[in-house]
Parts: structure tokens; C-alpha cells; sequence
């Protein structure tokens, strides 16, 4: 087990196109990282170069103490699992379990016990005599993740390692991954384009977008303190939605206000927000901010009342919406609705995410995500929402967030 | 019913012909090669009434064609070692590496399936003269190899990189974290993945070189090297009476074609249908 360490790396292809520029990262002995973002984003390119399967362009990479810029992938002990299994058809699953170890030269008996022990672990005892295209999907993930395992290898890399699998399945891995991680403890670094798998998993989460890394946080500082308007957008199912709203300076406050909607920002809300982002939201005074507030943080007004957190009145906090689908979950009810054009934020970030993330990871199928001038509330299942009667919806107001429209960056 | 009944009658009919067009001649040599000779002077056409294995250890002895099997094997062997080795060799190179001038490496091998043989066979035959060559089997091997009998370097080159261009570069990429260096990721993943695109090859290169008549007739002067092709053509046009003796002849040099297509055939169609489906 080691420490996997970035400085300053940059890959770029042929003359121009750049995959990955300037990744910083230092990953501590056994943490989980996942790299999560857009196709194309050099998440992949950046667990490859750390394989040694793709020359570093600039900058260094360090497994343990070593700089392993210019060792082949096979000096540099570590463990891959790929998309598409990577499993070797002509060897049945022991001899593939045992391929590294063999290489290695290791003896007959220590080879066997080691393949026996993953074996077990991964429940894939049965099959340990059978050919590859004899197994199921899940069970051929089983065994890449045995033939990483049985290396006891520096770090475990795992590129999009459920994306063949079916939703139920891929849920079912997931939990095996994560049990296996805090069983074995190895370094492992992820890279999935489902945020779901990323939230769910992560001690910690590095969100690429066109080969820059746009945050490193925890899930759930991420979740609740996303630095940009792409991170708050990619991180979060259903998506956060963004208004285009005017910020006010009223009484010694702040107002953010869009149609006849005002949502009131606290001084000490500010205050932390400043400290946070650095940034004083007093600079956007009566300027223009994109408002981003997550479906969850939006309740029927009918229900809210009383409820923690929401504070709302006829005038403040609250909005007056015509619901044009209406999705029950079961559990919660799901209202789209559309905002006034001119309020509508059709940011070009959130546009290349359309079909990405946005947590179609459970498989719960398409949903119209909010975009452009949709948006959608999470409200409760005893909602009354229906389509085509209009309804009030109230904003946990200390939930919100604003962001800077020009450079896109949180300021709240 | 009846239209039905004659659609078939008539397909069975034509499949029925041109079953006995093959199979006639075929069975006519297996029934000559056993029959008395006295009988096959007779009654050339007629089928055996005994069987005498004593017109194949005549051939064998007498006719040469344990002399000519022998040499066959030795040409056989060699060039389908050299085509096979050198084919696997440079389709991996050229599927998997990038190296300047690949491209220009790949069309000068294809050029060799352009260029027929008759039109460098007398350029040829000088080149090997001074080589010291004619009359050695090096003669029959070198050429075969280059592709001069048609199934050699050009083809496997062909083959063999289009077969290295399927695999999933996935497979390499595991094999390197794994430990693997380049040749260990060809020897011990990439080769025994294209095991059926050898044996295509493999068969072949070997049905071309066994039959092989053009080159051993024109590089291999005198009875001592002559391969079964030239061996057999030596014989019938030599001893035009013992018909019962080129028979067994000509089985002796169909026999090991027949055992190596057995022995092939379900890896030689595995590679057929390779990419057919998925």
C-alpha cells in the first residue's frame, strides 16, 4: 500500500489537444478517490497515466516515494480493473486470477492459496475452472476485481469498472467494492462518469471537467459547498437548478430576487460565505447572479409550513408555479415546472452534461432533468401536486447558492 | 405439393452431379491404387474386386515416392515455420506499433499478392543461381516463404495484422499492469488469442506448398530433390504403364492433406468465421 501523489500533471496529445492540464492531487495511504466528470473530461487519461499506460507530457506522479514518471506499468505494482473486464479468453478464471503471480514467478502453492483466498472473498469459488465467456457480466467483474486482489498490489485503479453492468447489478457492485476497500485497505482510484457511484463511494471526490480539476472536496462538502456552477450542476440527483435572479441590497442585506420570488440572505450567511469563497456577495449588488437551488431544498408550500429550515411568507421564499409533469416516486413526488425565458439560465457548462451524470446511475431511466427553462422540486409524496393546477413551492432559503455569472465561480 | 416436390428434386439433382464430378475421379484412384495390375490393364474404368497394398510400398520403393514424400515434408515444413513465425511477427508489429514508415512496410508486403510469378519466376531463377541455390530445397523454401506459390509472407502479413486489430488493446493494457513486458504480452496473451488465425493460415500455406508444382520444377533440377508434385508428374510421364502405381502415388501425396485439414478444421473455421460474430 502507498501514497499516490500528482504534481502538476499535464497530458497533452499531439501539439494541441490537451487532456489533462496542471492535476494536482495527494491521495493518503488506503483513501478511496474518485475522479468523476463528462466524457472527455481526462479522468480516464489521468488514471492511465498514473498505470503507466500513457506517457506524462509534464509534471511528476509518485507511488510511495518514487517518482515513477519513466517506469513501465509493470514496475510500478499496481492493480487495474477495466470497463470491459480485461479478462484473458484463452485462460480459465484461476490461471487469470494467477497470470501476475506466475509472471512473478511465485510457487504452485502460494499462487493457489492466494487465488483460493480472493475466491472466497468475492464469492467466485464455483467458477474458478471456468472460461470467461461461461460467466455473467457480474460475475467476469468478480474476477477482474480478483485478479487486482490477489497482487496485494500499491493502489487498485478502476476505470468505469460497472458501466457494462445493469443498474441492479452495478448497485449491488458498488457496495461489494466499497466493502472490499474497507476490508483490504488498499489505495484505490476510481473514475466513473456516474456521480452517483462517485457520491456514494468516495472518502473523497476530484470532479474533472476538460481536462481541469475543478474541485477535490469530500461527498459531502462537495455536495453542500460545490465551488462552480459545473460541480454544483454535475453533483447531485436530480440536478440543481439555476435561475438567472438579480441580487438587491435592502436594509443592510441582501435580497436575491427573480419574477415576484425574494429570497432573503442572512448577514451571517454572507459572512460565512465570504470566509468560504473569498468573495464578498456585497460586490454583486444590484448585479446580475445565477441562483442555484437543489430540488430537494424545494417543498409544496402547503406542507412546508412548520417545517425546519422553512421559513416562508406570501412574500418571501416562495414561488407560484404551473406544474407540467408530475413524477411519483413512491417515496417523494418529482414536479417539473417551467420558469419565465428570461429567468432561465441556459448555461454552455450545464449543456455538455445533458446525458452525463446527473444521477442516472440507479437506473431510475430519463428523467426531463432540469435544464434550460425546466426545473424541478423534490417535494413530499402527500404533496397534492397536480398537473395544470398551479401551486405554491417554498425555497429552504440557507440552502441556496449563488454564483458569479461571468467566471461561473460560488460566491454563496 | 408437387411444384415443392420438383424444387428439390431438381436442387438434389444438380447437387447430385456435381457430387459425382468430384467423387468419381477420386474414387476411380483410390480403386486403381489397390487394384492388380493385370486387372487395371483389362479393365481400366471397372472398380476393384481384391485389394493389393503392394502397389503403394512399390510407389514408396520403386517409384521414388518415399524419396519425394520426404522432400515434401522437409520444403513443407520449413516454409510454413518461416511463413507462420514471420507473419505473426510482423502482423503484430504492424497492427500494434507505431513506427514511422509502417504504413509504406504494410503496402510493400501487400504489392507481394500483386505481382504474379511468371513475370519475375526467369529474373528469379538467376538471383538463386548466384545464390548457389539451384538444386537445393532452399530454392523452393525461400521463394515459398516470399510468397512466390502465392499463400507466403504477403498473405500472413495480411492476416495476421487484421487478426491483431481485433483483439482489444484492453487485454494488452492489462497484461502490461500485470507485469507483462512487450514480448510477454505477445507471447503470453496476444498469440494464443489468435491461435485461429494461424490455423487458417497454417492450412493454407500448407495446402499451397505441398501442391507446389511451378517452383520445384523450375529450381530443383534432377530426380533427387523433386518434391510428390514434380515427382508424380516425373513418374506418369515416365512409366505411362503402371497406372496402378501413380494411383497409389497420387493418394500418398493426398492422404497428409486430408490428416493436416482434420487435425486444423475446427480451429481452420473458428478463424473463418472470426469476427462473424460477435
Amino acid at each position: 500500500m502507498a501514497e499516490v501523489t500528482l504534481e502538476d500533471v499535464t497530458k497533452v496529445y499531439g501539439e494541441e489537444v490537451v487532456a489533462v492540464r496542471d492535476m494536482n492531487l495527494d491521495i493518503p495511504d488506503g483513501e478511496f478517490v474518485v475522479f468523476v466528470g463528462p466524457s472527455g473530461c481526462g479522468k480516464s487519461t489521468a488514471l492511465r497515466m498514473i498505470a503507466g499506460l500513457e506517457d506524462i507530457t509534464q509534471g511528476k506522479v509518485f507511488i510511495g516515494d518514487n517518482v515513477v514518471n519513466d517506469l513501465p506499468p509493470r514496475e510500478r505494482d499496481i492493480a487495474m480493473v477495466f470497463q470491459n473486464y480485461a479478462l484473458y479468453p484463452h485462460m480459465n478464471v484461476r490461471e487469470n486470477m494467477g497470470f501476475a503471480l506466475k509472471l512473478r514467478k511465485m510457487n504452485k502453492s502460494e499462487i493457489n492459496r492466494r487465488v483460493e483466498e480472493a475466491a472466497r472473498i468475492l464469492s467466485i469459488e464455483r467458477f474458478l475452472d471456468r472460461k470467461p465467456k461461461a460467466l455473467s457480466g457480474g460475475q467476469r467483474q468478480r474476477v477482474a476485481l480478483g485478479r487486482a486482489i490477489v497482487r496485494e498490489p500499491k493502489a487498485f485503479l478502476m476505470d468505469e469498472p460497472l458501466s457494462n453492468l445493469d443498474a441492479k447489478l452495478r448497485v449491488q457492485m458498488r457496495t461489494e467494492i466499497s466493502k472490499l476497500h474497507n476490508r483490504i485497505g488498499t489505495t484505490t482510484i476510481y473514475v466513473t462518469h456516474d456521480q452517483t457511484e462517485a457520491m456514494t463511494m468516495a472518502d473523497r471526490i476530484v470532479v474533472l471537467k476538460d481536462g481541469i480539476v475543478q474541485q477535490i472536496a469530500d461527498p459531502q462538502h462537495m455536495y453542500e459547498y460545490p465551488d462552480n456552477i459545473f460541480v454544483a450542476g454535475f453533483i447531485g440527483s436530480p440536478a440543481m437548478n439555476f435561475i438567472r435572479a438579480r441580487l438587491e441590497r435592502e436594509n443592510g442585506g441582501h435580497v436575491v430576487t427573480f419574477g415576484r420570488t425574494r429570497i432573503p440572505v442572512s448577514n451571517e450567511v454572507a459572512h460565512t460565505a465570504k470566509e468560504r469563497h473569498n468573495k464578498d456577495i456585497g460586490e454583486f449588488a444590484n448585479k446580475e447572479v445565477i441562483l442555484g437551488i437543489r430540488p430537494e431544498h424545494i417543498e409544496d408550500a402547503s406542507i412546508a409550513e412548520g417545517m425546519e429550515g422553512m421559513k416562508f411568507s406570501d412574500k418571501e421564499n416562495v414561488m407560484e408555479v404551473d406544474p407540467q409533469v408530475i413524477e411519483s416516486m413512491g417515496s417523494e413526488k418529482y414536479v417539473y415546472f417551467e420558469i419565465p425565458r428570461e429567468h432561465a439560465a441556459h448555461l454552455e457548462t450545464l449543456e455538455e452534461m445533458v446525458g452525463e451524470g446527473g444521477g442516472d446511475g440507479d437506473g431510475q431511466g430519463a428523467s426531463p432533468e432540469a435544464s434550460g427553462d425546466m426545473m424541478v422540486a423534490r417535494v413530499s409524496a402527500e404533496s397534492h401536486a397536480h398537473r395544470g393546477d398551479k401551486m405554491r413551492l417554498a425555497i429552504d432559503a440557507n440552502k441556496i447558492h449563488l454564483f458569479d455569472p461571468e467566471t461561473e465561480k460560488a460566491i454563496l | 405439393m408437387t411444384s415443392r416436390w420438383l424444387g428439390s428434386f431438381l436442387k438434389y439433382l444438380v447437387l447430385g452431379l456435381f457430387a459425382v464430378l468430384v467423387l468419381y475421379p477420386l474414387l476411380l484412384i483410390v480403386s486403381t491404387s489397390v487394384k492388380d495390375p493385370l486387372d487395371v490393364t483389362a479393365d481400366p474404368f471397372s472398380l476393384f474386386t481384391s485389394v493389393r497394398f503392394a502397389n503403394f510400398v512399390d510407389a514408396w520403393t520403386l517409384g521414388g515416392f518415399g524419396k519425394y514424400f520426404w522432400n515434401t515434408v522437409i520444403i513443407t515444413a520449413f516454409t510454413l515455420l518461416g511463413v507462420l513465425s514471420l507473419s505473426v511477427l510482423a502482423g503484430y508489429a504492424l497492427a500494434r506499433f507505431h513506427f514511422p514508415g509502417r504504413n509504406i512496410v504494410f503496402f510493400t508486403f501487400m504489392l507481394g499478392l500483386m505481382i504474379p510469378f511468371f513475370s519475375v519466376m526467369i529474373p528469379l531463377f538467376y538471383e538463386l543461381k548466384d545464390l548457389h541455390l539451384i538444386g537445393t530445397k532452399a530454392a523452393v523454401i525461400l521463394p515459398a516463404i516470399a510468397g512466390a506459390s502465392g499463400f507466403g509472407l504477403p498473405l500472413g502479413v495480411f492476416l495476421m495484422r487484421s487478426f491483431y486489430l481485433d483483439l482489444p488493446e484492453e487485454l494488452a493494457d492489462a497484461a502490461r499492469v500485470e507485469g507483462c513486458t512487450e514480448f510477454q504480452v505477445f507471447r503470453y496473451v496476444m498469440l494464443p488469442l489468435s491461435a485461429p488465425g494461424v490455423a487458417v493460415l497454417a492450412v493454407l500455406v500448407f495446402f499451397q506448398t505441398w501442391n507446389v508444382f511451378i517452383l520445384p520444377l523450375l529450381y530443383l533440377p534432377g530426380s533427387e530433390n523433386q518434391t510428390l508434385a514434380t515427382g508424380l508428374y516425373l513418374f506418369a510421364s515416365g512409366r505411362t504403364q503402371e497406372t496402378e502405381m501413380i494411383a497409389a502415388g497420387s493418394l500418398i501425396m493426398v492422404i497428409p492433406v486430408v490428416i493436416f485439414f482434420l487435425i486444423f478444421q475446427r480451429q481452420f473455421i473458428k478463424g473463418l468465421t472470426a469476427g462473424a460474430f460477435k
